[in-house]
């Protein structure tokens, strides 16, 4: 899309275009296919910033955003400026300002670096291929499998013992503490078997 | 040029948004595992395991700087756990055993859960904060950690508003519903806890006890013979233990993985023939056996079923 069109779609959204050149944008958005999706986008996009739509928005909705805006360069420093273009100087200053802020943001995640969380680990530096990650499913997959829950109280006592030595490594138990232990404690033959 | 200056923003919003909610989450977790480390309380609750409901208690205490806890059920077996910074005493009188075991040392070995690097775990969760809520008679900011995808399981939490401890934890798979649950009925935080409240009800005269002779040694993950082919997304090999089998002498070797908030356990032991290859389901728990080259590996987690699968099935003897 030309500057020339981002710019009158602009200028039609803020009601700056004159009767004529409305009825010309308007034809233009009926028999073009493709500047409808950019007046579409502009219009989610102005909505946003209205906060008419919740900044909840379905997954992939920004990344689609990027993708968009990586292919629509965007001019901060017009040569000219006419009257529609009258609060662009500002306005593009802030968000350029605003736009650096969060692309920080997005680059250097919040870590805790609490002195008592700061420890050394042993985390691997062994590359490991990683398996297709399924977005969904799995849980028929688990439905196929067949869990074949050992009558033998022995294994099951056995695994409940390695759950013991399991708990102290596992991350989450650092929020749930003991909790997890109930599992051991809880534990009755009489009503675990399967 | 003004709708450019307003996308920026509008997206610059958006993103700041995402952030502060990943913030705000974090910070709360932090305040929950700071809770975890730092109150003194004695309260009842349940825990929803499928059909089964156990009431337990769980006191905990700081006495001269050191944390004891007691955590015992209400009903059935008069089994018990009391912990203190360095040690876990298991009682099974049932069975007229039990185990003392060292705890994990968090100082130089595992890295535990709030020293994960955010980053980690955004990848792999959506952590969004919710209403308050009441829950034990108390008020409670709603947490969710939920999966991004089907190789985990996500957390709804209720943290308490005045004090950030957890009065309620639900594991749940990636559609939401409930795998396991713990809420507490009764809490009472802050309360001066009398001494014998953390003493055992079975005395520890009554029961033979096993110990590890010594802590759990940590070996570099490289040099152990064992390596994975391949891993479900998201999961790293973060440590690799050599230690004793719980109440036995046989040594093994203790793999664990993690995706920055779900932990997996791999225990390796010699044996001295097969083994069938055998699930079990133990609650939110999965286990996975299988024999390789006269060794038993055991897999489990508070994981999917074919989680603790895939990565049994990936394991192999380094050649």
């Amino acid at each position: 899309m030309s500057s020339d069109m981002k710019e009158k779609l602009s200028a039609f959204m803020d009601g700056e275009l004159d009767h004529s050149e409305s009825l010309e944008l308007i034809d233009q958005l009926n028999s073009d296919d493709e500047l409808r999706g950019h007046w579409q986008r502009y219009n989610t996009y102005a909505s946003v910033l209205k906060d008419e739509v919740s900044p909840v928005l379905s997954s992939g909705f920004s990344e689609k955003v990027i993708q968009k805006l990586s292919q629509e360069p965007v001019q901060f420093a017009p040569a000219a400026m006419p009257k529609r273009r009258r609060l662009a100087g500002p306005m593009a200053g802030l968000a350029v300002a605003a736009s650096l802020m969060g692309i920080a943001i997005l680059l250097q995640k919040p870590v805790i670096n609490d002195a008592s969380e700061d420890q050394t680990s042993n985390v691997a530096q062994v590359s490991v291929p990683a398996l297709p990650l399924p977005k969904s499913g799995l849980s028929s997959t688990e439905a196929g499998l067949i869990v074949a829950n050992s009558k033998n109280e022995n294994v099951r006592e056995r695994i409940n013992r390695l759950l013991v030595e399991h708990n102290e490594y596992n991350p989450a138990g650092d929020m749930t503490g003991m909790l997890p232990y109930s599992r051991f404690v809880g534990y009755n033959p009489r009503v675990d078997k399967p | 040029m003004k709708l450019a200056g307003h996308l920026l923003i509008a997206f610059s919003l958006l993103w700041l948004s995402y952030a502060w909610a990943d913030e705000q989450s974090l910070a709360l977790l932090k305040r929950m595992n700071q809770a975890a480390g730092n109150l003194d309380f004695d309260g009842v609750f349940l825990h929803v395991n499928g059909n089964n409901i156990e009431t337990l208690r769980v006191i905990r205490k700081i006495q001269n700087g050191k944390v004891l806890e007691r955590l015992y059920s209400l009903n059935g077996n008069p089994r018990e756990v009391i912990r203190d910074a360095e040690r876990v005493w298991c009682f099974m009188p049932e069975r007229k055993m039990g185990h003392v075991g060292m705890r994990a040392d968090k100082q130089t070995g595992f890295p535990g859960f709030m020293a994960s690097n955010l980053d980690k775990l955004t990848e792999n969760y959506i952590l969004s904060t919710g209403d308050f809520e009441r829950v034990a008679d108390r008020n409670a900011v709603h947490i969710q950690i939920l999966p991004r995808d089907a190789y985990r399981y996500g957390y709804e939490m209720w943290a308490d508003k005045e004090t950030g401890l957890l009065l309620k934890s639900v594991l749940v798979d990636q559609q939401k519903n409930a795998i396991e649950q713990y809420m507490f009925a009764i809490v009472n935080i802050g309360l001066n806890i009398p001494d014998s409240d953390l003493q055992p009800m079975t005395s520890k005269d009554e029961l033979e006890w096993h110990n590890d002779k010594k802590p759990p040694e940590m070996i570099p993950v490289g040099d152990s013979p064992w390596q994975f082919n391949s891993l479900p997304a998201g999961y790293d090999l973060i440590n690799v233990l050599q230690r004793a089998m719980p109440m036995g002498e046989q040594q093994l070797e203790h793999m664990i993985l993690s995706d920055g908030l779900a932990g997996v356990s791999v225990f390796i032991e010699k044996i001295n023939k097969p083994s069938d290859v055998s699930m079990e389901k133990m609650g939110a728990v999965n286990a996975y056996s299988r024999s390789v080259d006269g060794n038993l590996i055991t897999v489990v987690g508070e994981v999917p079923a074919a989680v603790v699968k895939l990565i049994g099935e990936a394991l192999t003897r380094k050649h």
